[in-house]
């Protein structure tokens, strides 16, 4: 899956987690500029793209995320 | 910043908190802009007795916004990762609980820290505080004899005490460290009147033939195996006529959460469940959220019921 498909993909299960259907996601997103995305909603987040991808985060990785772009990364990496 | 206006007690803290973890900011402005004048100013009392509490413990106050982060960052975090794969807590006996957390005095005595601090920065902890203390206490009886079980830092049982309307003032617990920590506490806030404070077991049968007008369960019945059980025995600890006052917490995963309460009418529903006749209830959202987005998405609700025992 491509960067851009991987953005668009995680746009849409934030934004569903969110309640906000026009949310779209940038790489240089960063959670503390999107209403509602506080830690609880990082975390149902993180468990909803493990859902999604099949894939497990780390507990140290939750906190460790300074914006999309890098989140698309350990997404990547565990693919 | 956040403007706290005149609120000294509570800037000061809140700055406090702030300088430990200047990332916390944005959290903290949306916990604050919500609450009433009437929240904020028992929010600003209670960083008032936590800033006079700092001052008789070891890590004073930047030690207790240390302990704050770690509980946010390190205890909740990790168990709010698990419920949400799950939907239910990680522990369900107290054995376990006993073995991972209640028997490891150093985590413990940050987890306690952290939690004395939540109750001034979580607006869902505010707002039940300020319920507490502007609602429930003002409609006890005059007289009232007032029991608080599983008292913690003492905080709760502070505002009973102050209030000379109520006639005795008692708090119990299972634990001689908790005893300690809120005798230490109590000294510290220089309470005029005299709190009995005593080692009991809300289970044990009763060598005396005390009974209470109001008995309050705040974050307790989630600590246990059987929370039915326990209000039920509260029942036979209430003169009749009188009140059990619940705080019980809805979707809040925490290392020693044993029962998972999953909406206000569930916590409602088991005060309700041990023969009590509900007389009122109060739910509030935690930070950044409303109570209609919180029930539908399952995020944490300070849930409060008071229950008459009408026998």
């Amino acid at each position: 899956m491509s960067r851009t498909e991987l953005l668009n993909k995680l746009s849409e299960i934030l934004g569903e987690i969110l309640e906000d259907d026009n949310l779209r996601l940038t790489e240089a997103t960063q959670a503390d500029q999107v209403p509602d995305w506080d830690s609880t909603n990082h975390v149902r987040f993180l468990v909803a793209i493990e859902s999604e991808f099949g894939i497990r985060f780390e507990t140290d990785e939750i906190g460790s995320l300074d914006n999309v772009g890098q989140l698309i990364d350990l997404v990547q990496k565990k693919l | 910043m956040i403007d706290l206006g005149d609120y000294k007690n509570l800037k000061l803290l809140v700055d406090r908190v702030l300088k430990v973890w200047p990332a916390h900011e944005s959290l903290a402005a949306k916990s604050f802009e919500i609450r009433s004048p009437e929240v904020l100013d028992v929010s600003n009392k209670m960083s008032a007795l936590i800033e006079t509490l700092a001052a008789h413990v070891p890590e004073g106050l930047d030690g207790l916004c240390k302990s704050y982060q770690f509980l946010c960052e390190k205890i909740v975090l990790p168990e709010e990762l698990y419920f949400r794969r799950n939907g239910t807590y990680r522990l369900s006996n107290f054995s376990d609980a006993r073995r991972e957390v209640y028997s490891n005095a150093p985590f413990m005595r940050q987890y306690m820290n952290g939690l004395l601090i939540s109750d001034v920065m979580w607006c869902n902890h505010a707002q039940a505080l300020s319920y507490y203390v502007n609602s429930y206490l003002p409609s006890l009886p005059d007289a009232a004899d007032h029991l608080e079980i599983g008292p913690g830092h003492g905080l709760l049982l502070y505002f009973a005490a102050i209030r000379p309307e109520i006639g005795s003032v008692t708090g119990w617990d299972v634990s001689p460290t908790s005893i300690e920590n809120t005798r230490i506490a109590l000294d510290a806030f220089q309470i005029s009147r005299p709190v009995t404070l005593t080692l009991r077991n809300l289970f044990d049968s009763s060598p005396t033939t005390q009974r209470y007008d109001s008995i309050v369960l705040s974050e307790i019945l989630e600590h246990l195996e059987d929370p039915l059980a326990a209000l039920r025995a509260v029942k036979g600890w209430l003169k009749p006529g009188g009140r059990v006052w619940v705080h019980v917490p809805a979707n809040s995963p925490a290392p020693d959460h044993l029962f998972l309460v999953n909406s206000p009418e569930h916590a409602c529903e088991l005060v309700k469940a041990a023969g009590f006749v509900i007389e009122d209830s109060a739910a509030f959202a935690m930070t950044g959220t409303t109570l209609e987005k919180a029930t539908r998405r399952k995020l944490a609700i300070s849930c409060l019921v008071t229950g008459r025992n009408a026998a």
